[in-house]
C-alpha cells in the first residue's frame, strides 16, 4: 500500500549475520501506522512496529504531544523536540501537526486512514468526541483498518470512565502491592513500566490481527493498561483463589514462596555497590563453596532455604563486604552460580564487559539541535529481516507532504495542519 | 464491602489469529512459558516439550487437591500450572537418539520452535539452527538467551531477576532513602515473554517473504527498551537518575495512602496521582478540608511538590478512615485519579476485571476451575483468550506421536519403553 507521504529512513545496522543487508526487508515494510499518543504506551507500541519495519507517522496537536514535555533535556532547557522520552520512543517514526479540535483537521485525519493499515489511539477517553475520534465509526468506515484502542481501564466495564497515571495503574493492576519493605507503603518500579508493558501488549494484539487479516479483515484492538500490569502477577492468582491471601511485600526477596523454595534472589550490599545474588536452582548447595561457609550445604538449609533468608544473607555478609561487584560476580559465575551486578544506568552504558559494544546495541542518534545521543538498539535480532532505527520526529515534520501546495496553504490559513 | 471472589470460565473461541500455526516449546522456568502461553492463547498448537523427570514429584507448594482422577503433586503446582496454560505436554528425552530424532520429526510438522536455554544447550542437543532448518527450512528458531548469543557475557548465567539488576532497573527501582528493589518477582521475564510473541508473530509474518530464520530475543536487551528515557536522560542532563519511591518529578500529591482495611487486611493503601491543578482541585472536592484548600503553600503545582511531605502527611491522616475503594470511586467521580492498591485476592472481587473478564476460569482435572490473566487486548473479530488449564504431566506425549507424526503403535510402545519419549513422570 502506497503511503501518501514519502518515507524518511534512516537505517543503522546493528551487529546482523552477514545474510543481512541494506536491501533485507524489515519484517513490516509496507505497513502503515498512524499514532496518536499520550502516554508511554501508544508510543511504545508505535516504537515497535516502527522497529519492524512499518512507517509510523505521529497525528500530534499544534503544541506537540504530551510526552515531548517530559525531561531531562540537554542543558535542563526544556525543548519540545528535545525531551528524553521523546528522544527515546519516538525514533523512526514521522510527526503530522494537525488540530484535531477544527472539523477540517478530523476530516483530514479520517481521510489519512485511508492508506493506513493500523490507526493507534492513546487518548484521554472523556476527549474521544471532542477530536471526532469514535473507534467503531473509524473501523466500520476503514474495515481493513486495524484500529487498537489503549485506556487505563479499557473501553467497556463500570470502570471505563476512570482515569489512569501510571501509579494507579500499577495500583490497579495488583502489581504494585507485592513491591517494597514489609513495614513501609508499596513502591512501583521506576518508570512507565505498566504503560510500556500495554503498548507491548498492544503491538501483540496488533500484529496478531494483522497476521489474520487476509481473513478477517480489520479488527477492533481494546488494550487496559490496568490488565498488562495485571498480567505481570502470573502465578499470583492461583494462589489468591485457593487461600485467599495476598502475599506480603519482601523487601529484595521474592513474593509469595514458603519456606521450601529456593533462596537466595535478593539483592545485598557488597564492597562497592550491589550484587543481585541467586543460586543456581539445580546445584543450591554450590553456594556453601562460594562463600565459604559449609552451613549453606547443611541438610535442613538446603529443604528451607527460603526459612533460612535471614541466616543464609548474615553467611553471605562476610565475603560480600570485603568483595567488590565484579569479583563477587565473577567467582559466582564460575561455579555457575547466576550473581550479577546491579548496575547504575551510567554504569550499564559505561559497559565495563564490552558486551553491548561487542553486539553494537547502542546506537549513534541524531539530535535535533545537533550533536548525537546513544539509543537503545534492537529489542529483538532476525536472522533474515532487520529492526530498523532512525531519528525522532521534528514536530510536524512531514505536514509538507500533505496534500496539494493550495490545500497547504488553505490548511494553514485555518489553523488545520 | 467487597463480594466474595468469582471465576467465569474463559469462553472457546473458534476463530484465533494463529490458527493452524504449531510451536514447540522447549522453554523453562518463566520467560519462556509467557512468550508460549500468549501464543497458545492466540490460536497456536503450543507443544511443551518436557524432559519424562522436568518436574518435582513433591513440589514445595502444590495446590490443593480438589479429588478427581489421581493425586498427582507434580500436576498441581501453582505457578507452573498458570505458565503452562494454552498448552499441551509431550514428554522426550532429547539426550537419547531416538528422542531427538523424534524432535526432529515434530520440527518437520511445526511453524516455531521456541527455547530460553542458555547459549550452549542447544548444541549440546545438536539441535543448532543449521540442523532444524535442514529439517525444515520455514521453521522459526526464536532463542531467549538472557544476555544473547554473541557478545563476552554470552556464557554467563541469569534468571530474570539477575537481569534486572544488570539493565539498570533495580538500581532506579526503589524508595528515594532505600536501596535498589526487583522491579517485581519476575518482571524481566514477564517483559521477555511478551516480547518474543511478539517477535515471533512478527516472523511468522515476514515467512512468506523470507522463509525461516532466527529470531533472538535477549532478556537484557528487551528490558533497556523499558528504561530508555534513563539512558537518553542521563546523557543530555550529565545527572545519574535517582531512586524516587512513587513520587512524581513535578506533580503532587502522588503517593500511596494509608486505608481502612479490606476484607480484614490492614495493610490497605490508595494510591493517588495528581499532576494538574484540575486533578488538585477534584481532590479538594471529596477531602474538603478548608485549611489545605486555603493553604498558600498548596495554592500551586511547584508549591504542592516543594511541600509533597507536608502534604502527604496530611493526606494520609485523612484517607487512612477510609475504604479505599469507597474513597477510590468518590475521588474518580470528582476527577482526580485514584486506585486502590489491589492485590490477587481482592482483583478475584473487582467488578471491572469480571466485567471484561481479565481474570478468567480454566478447568483443570485435579485442582478443578483455577485462574489465568488473559493478554490486555480484546481481538473483536478473533477473540483469543487462555485456551485449556495447564495439561497434565506427559498427557499429550501418545496422542501427538499418533497423530501428529503417523507414529505406529509398535514405534510408540519402543520409545516409550526406552524412555526416549514417556506418558508419565519418571525418576532421574
Amino acid at each position: 500500500m502506497a503511503p501518501f507521504y514519502s518515507r524518511l529512513l534512516v537505517i543503522l545496522f546493528a551487529g546482523y549475520p552477514a545474510s543481512v543487508t541494506a536491501n533485507t526487508p524489515g519484517p513490516l515494510d509496507g505497513t502503515t501506522v498512524l499514532e496518536l499518543s499520550e502516554t508511554a504506551a501508544g508510543a511504545y507500541c508505535g516504537r515497535l512496529l516502527a522497529g519492524f519495519g512499518a512507517a509510523v507517522t505521529l497525528i500530534e496537536p499544534p503544541t506537540g504531544a504530551p510526552l515531548r514535555r517530559r525531561g531531562p533535556f540537554r542543558d535542563d532547557i526544556p525543548d519540545t523536540e528535545g525531551g528524553a522520552t521523546h528522544l527515546h520512543l519516538n525514533r523512526r517514526k514521522q510527526s503530522l501537526r494537525i488540530n484535531l479540535q477544527s472539523a477540517a483537521g478530523q476530516r483530514l485525519l479520517i481521510e489519512s486512514l485511508t492508506d493506513a493499515d493500523v490507526f493507534i489511539i492513546d487518548l484521554d477517553r472523556r476527549r474521544w468526541s471532542a477530536l471526532g475520534i469514535d473507534p467503531t465509526a473509524i473501523g466500520e468506515r476503514h474495515p481493513h483498518l486495524q484500529v487498537c484502542t489503549l485506556t487505563p481501564y479499557g473501553s467497556d466495564g463500570p470502570k471505563a470512565d476512570w482515569l489512569g497515571s501510571e501509579l494507579t495503574a500499577y495500583a490497579a493492576g495488583g502489581y504494585l502491592r507485592i513491591g517494597g519493605e514489609p513495614h513501609r507503603e508499596p513502591v512501583k518500579a521506576w518508570g512507565d513500566q505498566g504503560h510500556l508493558q500495554s503498548g507491548l501488549h498492544a503491538a501483540l494484539g496488533i500484529l496478531s490481527a494483522l497476521a489474520a487479516a487476509d481473513e478477517h479483515g480489520g479488527q477492533r484492538i481494546d488494550t487496559a493498561v490496568f490488565e498488562a500490569v495485571a498480567f505481570l502477577l502470573g502465578g499470583g492468582y492461583q494462589h489468591a483463589w485457593f487461600s485467599d491471601r495476598e502475599p506480603v511485600r519482601n523487601g529484595a526477596r521474592l513474593v509469595g514462596f514458603g519456606p521450601g523454595h529456593l533462596y537466595p534472589s535478593t539483592i545485598r550490599p557488597c564492597l562497592d555497590g550491589w550484587v543481585h545474588a541467586h543460586c543456581n536452582n539445580r546445584y543450591p548447595e554450590a553456594m556453601a563453596i562460594l562463600f565459604e561457609q559449609p552451613r549453606l550445604a547443611e541438610p535442613d538449609m538446603l529443604a528451607t532455604l527460603f526459612g533460612h533468608a535471614d541466616e543464609v544473607d548474615e553467611l553471605m555478609e562476610p565475603m560480600l563486604m570485603r568483595t567488590s561487584r565484579r569479583d563477587v560476580v565473577r567467582q559466582a559465575q564460575d561455579l555457575r552460580i547466576p550473581f550479577t551486578e546491579v548496575l547504575a544506568p551510567s554504569e550499564v552504558m559505561a559497559d565495563a564487559d564490552g558486551h553491548h559494544a561487542s553486539r553494537d546495541f547502542w546506537q549513534s542518534t541524531p539530535h535535533p539541535r545537533g550533536g548525537e545521543y546513544l539509543a537503545s538498539g534492537p529489542a529483538v535480532r532476525f536472522g533474515e529481516t532487520v529492526w530498523r532505527d532512525g531519528a525522532a520526529p521534528t514536530l510536524g515534520e512531514s505536514n509538507h507532504h500533505l496534500g496539494t501546495p493550495e490545500q497547504r496553504v488553505r490548511w494553514r490559513r485555518a489553523g488545520v495542519a | 464491602m467487597l463480594p466474595d471472589p468469582e471465576l467465569t470460565p474463559y469462553p472457546n473461541s473458534t476463530r484465533r489469529p494463529l490458527d493452524g500455526v504449531r510451536v514447540l516449546d522447549l522453554t523453562t522456568a518463566v520467560a519462556g512459558p509467557v512468550a508460549a502461553l500468549l501464543l497458545g492463547a492466540l490460536g497456536a498448537e503450543v507443544l511443551r516439550v518436557e524432559t519424562p523427570w522436568a518436574r518435582p514429584s513433591r513440589p514445595a507448594s502444590a495446590l490443593p487437591y480438589r479429588g478427581e482422577g489421581p493425586d498427582e503433586p507434580w500436576n498441581r503446582e501453582a505457578r507452573l500450572n498458570e505458565l503452562a496454560n494454552s498448552k499441551r505436554s509431550v514428554a522426550l528425552n532429547l539426550t537419547t537418539d531416538d528422542g531427538r530424532e523424534t524432535f526432529l520429526d515434530l520440527v518437520e510438522r511445526s511453524d516455531v520452535v521456541l527455547e530460553n536455554f542458555s547459549p550452549r544447550v542447544m548444541g549440546n542437543f545438536a539441535l543448532e539452527w543449521d540442523v532444524l532448518r535442514e529439517r525444515n527450512p520455514q521453521i522459526i528458531y526464536v532463542a531467549m538467551p538472557a544476555f544473547g548469543r554473541s557478545g563476552p557475557l554470552r556464557d554467563r548465567i541469569s534468571y530474570g531477576p539477575g537481569i534486572d539488576a544488570m539493565s539498570g532497573l533495580s538500581w532506579l527501582t526503589g524508595y528515594a532513602d532505600g536501596s535498589p528493589l526487583k522491579p517485581g518477582n519476575f518482571y524481566c521475564d514477564q517483559n521477555a515473554g511478551v516480547h518474543a510473541a511478539v517477535a515471533t508473530v512478527v516472523a511468522l509474518m515476514a515467512r512468506p517473504r523470507v522463509g525461516g530464520q532466527t529470531v533472538e530475543l535477549a532478556m537484557l536487551e528487551g528490558e533497556l527498551q523499558l528504561i530508555g528515557e534513563a539512558m537518553v536522560g542521563q546523557q543530555l542532563s550529565g545527572r545519574e537518575p535517582t531512586r524516587m519511591g512513587n513520587e512524581h518529578s513535578s506533580a503532587a500529591p502522588h503517593g500511596v495512602y494509608p486505608a481502612a482495611p479490606v476484607l480484614g487486611d490492614a495493610d490497605s493503601w490508595i494510591a493517588i496521582a495528581c499532576r494538574t491543578d484540575e486533578e488538585w482541585s477534584a481532590l479538594l472536592d471529596v477531602w474538603g478540608n478548608a485549611s489545605v484548600a486555603s493553604n498558600a503553600d498548596f495554592a500551586t503545582g511547584l508549591r504542592r511538590w516543594k511541600h509533597r511531605a507536608q502534604l502527604d502527611r496530611l493526606l494520609s491522616a485523612w484517607t487512612c478512615d477510609h475504604d479505599p475503594h469507597d474513597l477510590a470511586q468518590r475521588l474518580q467521580a470528582a476527577g482526580a485519579p485514584a486506585s486502590p492498591v489491589e492485590g490477587a485476592r481482592t482483583l478475584l472481587r473487582d467488578d471491572q476485571v469480571r466485567a471484561r473478564q481479565s481474570v478468567g476460569g480454566l478447568a483443570h482435572p485435579q485442582v478443578g476451575l483455577s485462574p489465568a490473566p488473559q493478554a490486555a487486548f480484546r481481538l473483536s473479530a478473533t477473540p483469543s483468550p487462555p485456551k485449556n488449564a495447564a495439561p497434565l504431566f506427559a498427557a499429550d506425549t501418545v496422542p501427538v506421536l499418533r497423530e501428529i507424526l503417523g507414529y505406529s503403535a509398535e514405534r510408540i510402545e519402543a520409545l516409550l519403553a526406552s524412555g526416549a519419549a514417556s506418558d508419565r513422570l519418571r525418576a532421574r
